[in-house]
């Protein structure tokens, strides 16, 4: 049985390793570095930085509240809430963006918008929301998965020892979700960054305006650029690599309680 | 100082309970399984709704948040903040307490040195003994400067050496901070040794015992509720008053 698995195990591999293999000798060595000097990569990783950042910090602002909220409430209707915020993880992202787009198309919509002076059709905020739509229903999801496990029997020992509800809130159950909201946070940041289809229709694609790495990959591939296109791929790829990393360095923290190991503490 | 007054309590499992607890006793409440000592506990502590009055030193305490109440309350699980050492467990337990940080470190290591726990200070809850993590436990709820202390069979799992051990240093501390205490227990011999009145609550009523050395021969296999079954009339109401008063 035990070599048996190792027949499926080795085709994944395989699979994985020639998709790299592919991407890192499709152009020799002296093009790729000759590409390296295109302003237009810098660019587009520090926007892709600064949005998916932002779209992170926007993500955990309404996530966390909502995963608590989601977990420690029961009200008519909440299977359907739950299901409506999870719907953006299983929609093509495309068609999410789509979405987006006929929203803030809208004259009402646009109008208070203006008044706002909010611009974000074809704009890095545009960008921004799109990722947000995306990575909000994860860092939801994420909360009301630690928040449900987690004994509400610890708030109750901090409410008798004399902390107001907000202080229970945020010395309690948020370091003791920590780990998970932590986790979180990598896994929506790491979507943020490789977000696509959403920004592509909400934000368009337009050089050293709207230019992420995703974009950037998109739009040199089709202009034929492919040592700029190839960069950002491997830019986009260590990325992830590096975060898997970490997640495996940062581990379980000293004090975890056994009773969560089962949801990733 | 505290006297607790409880009149009419009722919840979905607990029936009309009326119970006095004088300042600085120590009430024992036993009973089967299920039979509403938690859930009394946890009505003192503002914990649960329920219907009826408490009164702490003649101020009814029913409109109080738990966080208002000043109950040191102790779980059967103890739970202490797996995330906080245990010096850091204390200290949040004096949150509310009006007083400047090295006041507050003293505290701590007081109430640690006298439960004998000090060099466990910087210690994680997950790094230390059943024993250890009672003691830690009991530390922490007596720092908030409770006005009742609420015990929830805070010794049930440990062996019986560990536990008499407890029991011996917790009615210390327990006549030390002349701290009003009611105790939970399933163990005749706990309530035997900590007691200075025992109550036994059987399908959501509370019966008195005014004396815990007249139940002192009872078998550790019977069940609580069958006590009363043995010519140890409990007496109720108004004459637990008085008794208690006695």
């Amino acid at each position: 049985m035990r070599y048996l698995c190792l027949v499926p195990v080795g085709l994944l591999i395989l699979l994985i390793a020639g998709v790299l293999a592919g991407l890192m000798f499709q152009l020799p060595l002296p093009q790729s570095l000759d590409a390296l000097a295109a302003s237009e990569i810098y660019f587009a990783l520090r926007l892709t930085l600064l949005t998916s950042g932002a779209a992170t910090l926007i993500a955990l602002f309404l996530g966390v509240p909502s995963g608590y909220f989601l977990a420690n409430h029961s009200f008519r209707g909440k299977a359907l809430v739950d299901t409506l915020i999870d719907l953006p993880m299983t929609m093509t992202p495309l068609v999410a963006g789509v979405g987006l787009l006929f929203l803030l198309s809208n004259d009402a919509v646009r109008q208070v918008l203006e008044v706002l002076k909010i611009e974000l059709l074809f704009s890095p905020w545009g960008a921004v929301l799109a990722q947000v739509l995306i990575t909000a229903p994860i860092m939801t999801r994420t909360c009301r998965s630690i928040f449900s496990v987690m004994d509400g029997r610890y708030e109750q020992v901090a409410q008798t020892l004399g902390l107001k509800p907000y202080q229970v809130f945020f010395r309690i159950s948020m370091p003791m979700a920590f780990p998970v909201i932590l986790s979180g946070i990598v896994l929506c940041w790491t979507r943020a960054v490789g977000e696509f289809g959403a920004t592509l229709m909400v934000a368009g694609a337009t050089r050293f305006k709207t230019e992420t790495l995703p974009i950037a990959v998109y739009l040199n591939i089709s202009s034929g650029e492919l040592g700029i296109a190839l960069i950002c791929a491997w830019l986009l790829i260590m990325t992830g690599f590096i975060v898997l990393l970490v997640m495996r360095w940062i581990g379980s923290p000293l004090w975890t309680d056994h009773s969560m190991k089962g949801i990733g503490i | 100082m505290t006297d607790i007054r409880i009149e009419k309590v009722s919840t979905r499992i607990l029936k009309d309970i009326e119970l006095t607890v004088s300042e600085g006793e120590l009430f024992v409440l036993m009973g089967p399984s299920g039979a509403g000592k938690s859930t009394l506990l946890q009505v003192i502590a503002g914990l649960l709704p329920y219907e009826g009055r408490i009164y702490f030193n003649g101020d009814c305490i029913d409109r109080l948040p738990p966080h208002k109440r000043r109950v040191g309350y102790l779980f059967q699980d103890l739970l202490l903040f797996p995330h906080l050492t245990i010096r850091k467990n204390l200290l949040l337990a004096m949150t509310h307490l009006k007083l400047n940080f090295d006041a507050k470190q003293n505290r701590v290591r007081d109430l640690l040195s006298l439960f004998g726990i000090l060099h466990l200070a910087d210690r994680f809850p997950v790094e230390m003994s059943g024993g250890e993590k009672q003691r830690a436990a009991l530390a922490r709820a007596i720092a908030t400067d409770p006005r009742i202390l609420l015990l929830d069979e805070p010794f049930s799992s440990l062996d019986e050496r560990n536990a008499e051990h407890l029991r011996d240093e917790l009615k210390k501390h327990q006549r030390h901070f002349r701290i009003t205490t009611i105790f939970v227990t399933h163990n005749w011999n706990e309530a035997r040794e900590l007691a200075d009145r025992i109550g036994v609550i059987c399908d959501g009523r509370l019966e008195h015992y005014p004396n815990a050395s007249k139940i002192k021969h009872i078998d550790e296999g019977k069940s609580v509720c069958s006590v009363a079954n043995l010519g140890y009339s409990p007496i109720r109401g108004e004459e637990q008053l008085s008794a208690s008063g006695g």
